[in-house]
């Protein structure tokens, strides 16, 4: 994969008159995670991380020819798994009167939401990196975008596969057994090689804002199976324990699927309506999805320049069987509080629960800026679901195929928080 | 204003007839703005950069710099603009897109650059504070003459100009201010100073506007803004360069797409 990039990088630098305009902007930042729960398992409570991230644009042809080039690097002090190198964008986009098109390693997001986005399925999720899931990896594509009177027609090429990384033994949070990248399996003969399909109409009126999609292909979200190589199944069937010198580990499976997305967003004054759903099939029963909800906001309270908005959206999910999700049945509360200062602080708190198991898993984001250059950003992650769960219990619920009752505690125990300067060159 | 002239005001609203046909106290006001209006646009589309000094209570400075660009259009019944970040740095490439009409809600999309996503935004934030400044999101676009309701004050000196003042009243709910008196001079109908009255009916900002220069033969345009809040103390001042008209823009520059390309 980066030979082929580097090989792209080249050629498309030639092509380039070298009087267009470039623009260079970079960011380093350095990170520390701490955990406060020790466990015999890891070796420090603390995992500092740095990371680096240039971007470079061009422009030529009057501006109807754009590049952009962003690497990103990650070294992690205690877990090497998250050290990694990604080329985020390498992507030519070509500007007609109407349409564009854009070729090369990109990032797209779709979505209204404010949980999760589950219609969002163009790239692969880098939540080893950041958990929120707003980091993503670059993913190659042809894509043509066709703005009309009846909305915004996307057709994409996907011609490449992203794995999912996953955290290595100092990683954290993580599952209770290790994932083995290297043993991946695929659902198509082509392997990570497929050629992979999706399009998305999205049109507004009045007040309404609707989105379609479809996509077919490799499924981003893997099913984690159990490496039957790495324990003696029938000894655990039998006895429910695990052997001392029996360290079990998961491989990605990586199905082919078709998913259908809506996406609708209703604007109405201070609230706003929104809702994602999906259907999809291509693993065991089809199934649906579904985030809906609404926000209110409130600009400028007591007459001060804060902006403050109340989040709450259910989610749900139909299937029951290991497969599940997290949020199969959640409610979600956030609010967003925009101090509207010299230094642009902002965060976002939010409470997600399930009314059934108690289950709460509670997030913080905030950022603020200090001088021209510099950004302090503080996030952090609590997850509430009593005792964590065995690699022996997280066993037998995938035998069984039957879903968690506390999904949540696979993370138990991780709790976390982090602060990142950031320095904007 | 008797309560005849309310009366006739309101059925001219009713019926859509422009109230400049009716005699009454207002006329002389709602005159003042459209020719004000009339005289600032008819520019087909422009461009300006724009550096936005917010000063704190305690005269600390912070600068952030954009670029906006303006689309009038369809018969200037409606027009868009593109506000893109140029600085600081970390919000670089982040870009609000308003496409304003004068008879329907205004539609607004903002693009993150961080998580390449374009999010709509209600318009219902037209009170909120513009990205920390003294300036709301309505006080960052030129006002449409149908968004307001008006009457005529008085005639007075400002500076070495003569002025019209008028007040006007928003009709949107959605506005953070009850009132607004505006000075206009007479010479040229260009906005002198603002008084902003908010939800409370108190004096809270004051907008002065100076260094007016003409470009292309007909267009009058300032190269300050500064607006004083009253009740925080707090001031915000727009310093504006190198405008440009005509340059050929259209709608193809003002779409959702475009949004996400912003340099």
């Amino acid at each position: 994969m980066k030979r082929k990039a580097i090989a792209l990088i080249s050629t498309i630098l030639l092509a380039i008159n070298p009087l267009a305009a470039v623009e260079i902007l970079a960011q380093a930042g350095i990170e520390n995670r701490y955990f406060n729960q020790s466990t015999d398992d890891y070796d420090s409570n603390n995992a500092p991380s740095l990371f680096f991230e240039m971007s470079v644009y061009e422009q030529w042809n009057d501006g109807e020819d754009l590049f952009a080039f962003t690497p990103f690097f990650r070294w992690d002090k205690e877990d090497s798994e998250r050290t990694h190198f990604d080329i985020k964008e390498l992507s030519w986009i070509h500007i007609g009167e109407n349409w564009e098109l854009r070729s090369g390693f990109r990032i797209e997001t779709w979505g209204v939401t404010e949980a999760i986005n589950l219609v969002d399925i163009i790239n692969q999720r880098d939540t080893i990196d950041q958990i929120d899931g707003d980091e993503k990896l670059g993913q190659p594509m042809l894509n043509l975008s066709w703005v009309s009177d009846w909305g915004t027609f996307d057709i994409y090429g996907l011609t490449g596969f992203r794995e999912k990384r996953f955290p290595g033994a100092q990683g954290r949070p993580r599952l209770p057994l290790l994932v083995n990248t290297e043993q991946a399996e695929f659902e198509s003969d082509a392997g990570d090689q497929r050629l992979d399909f999706a399009f998305r109409w999205q049109h507004m009126w009045d007040k309404w804002q609707i989105a379609l999609s479809q996509f077919s292909g490799t499924a981003r979200e893997p099913v984690l199976l159990l490496a039957t190589d790495s324990l003696d199944l029938d000894n655990f069937v039998a006895s429910g324990q695990l052997q001392a010198d029996e360290d079990p580990r998961l491989v990605p499976f990586y199905p082919v699927i078709d998913q259908t997305g809506l996406e609708a967003l209703y604007l109405t004054g201070n609230w706003n309506y929104k809702l994602e759903l999906i259907r999809q099939s291509g693993v065991g029963k089809s199934f649906y999805a579904l985030d809906a909800g609404v926000e209110y906001n409130h600009y400028g309270i007591w007459g001060s320049n804060i902006d403050i908005g109340w989040i709450f959206e259910y989610l749900y999910d139909s299937r029951d069987n290991a497969q599940s999700s997290v949020y199969q049945d959640d409610l979600y509360f956030a609010s967003r509080i925009a101090l509207n200062n010299q230094a642009s602080g902002e965060a976002l708190f939010s409470l997600t629960y399930d009314p059934a198991s108690e289950e709460k898993i509670i997030g913080l984001e905030s950022s603020w800026r200090h001088g021209e250059h510099i950004k302090i950003q503080v996030d952090g992650f609590i997850i509430d679901a009593g005792k964590p769960i065995s690699a022996e219990a997280f066993i037998n619920a995938g035998l069984s195929d039957k879903p968690l009752s506390r999904p949540t505690a696979l993370y138990a125990r991780q709790n976390f928080i982090q602060a990142a300067i950031i320095y904007h060159f | 204003m008797n309560k005849i002239a309310v009366i006739i005001t309101f059925i001219a609203a009713l019926f859509s007839i422009s109230p400049a046909h009716s005699v009454t106290t207002s006329n002389k006001g709602l005159d003042i703005a459209t020719e004000s209006y009339q005289r600032y646009a008819g520019f087909g589309d422009s461009q300006a950069n724009m550096e936005m000094i917010l000063i704190s209570k305690q005269g600390d400075r912070v600068s952030r710099k954009l670029i906006m660009k303006t689309l009038e259009h369809d018969n200037l019944k409606s027009d868009k603009t593109l506000l893109s970040f140029v600085l600081p740095r970390d919000i670089r490439g982040t870009a609000l897109l308003t496409w304003s009409y004068t008879e329907q809600d205004d539609k607004q999309w903002l693009f993150l650059p961080k998580v390449k996503r374009v999010k709509a935004i209600s318009s219902s934030n037209k009170a909120g504070s513009f990205i920390g400044s003294e300036f709301s999101y309505e006080d960052m676009t030129p006002q449409k003459v149908e968004k307001f309701t008006y009457s005529f004050l008085r005639e007075e000196t400002c500076g070495q100009l003569s002025c019209y003042v008028f007040a006007r009243f928003p009709k949107d709910k959605n506005s953070g201010y009850t009132k607004e008196v505006v000075w206009v001079d007479s010479k040229e109908y260009r906005i002198q100073k603002i008084h902003y009255f908010d939800r409370k009916k108190t004096h809270s900002k004051t907008l002065e506007v100076s260094g007016y220069k003409q470009y292309n033969d007909k267009f009058w345009r300032a190269d300050t803004m500064n607006m004083s809040n009253h009740i925080t103390g707090r001031a915000t001042i727009l310093s504006w360069s190198q405008y440009l008209f005509n340059q050929g823009l259209s709608d193809q520059n003002f779409t959702t797409n475009s949004l996400k390309r912003v340099r």
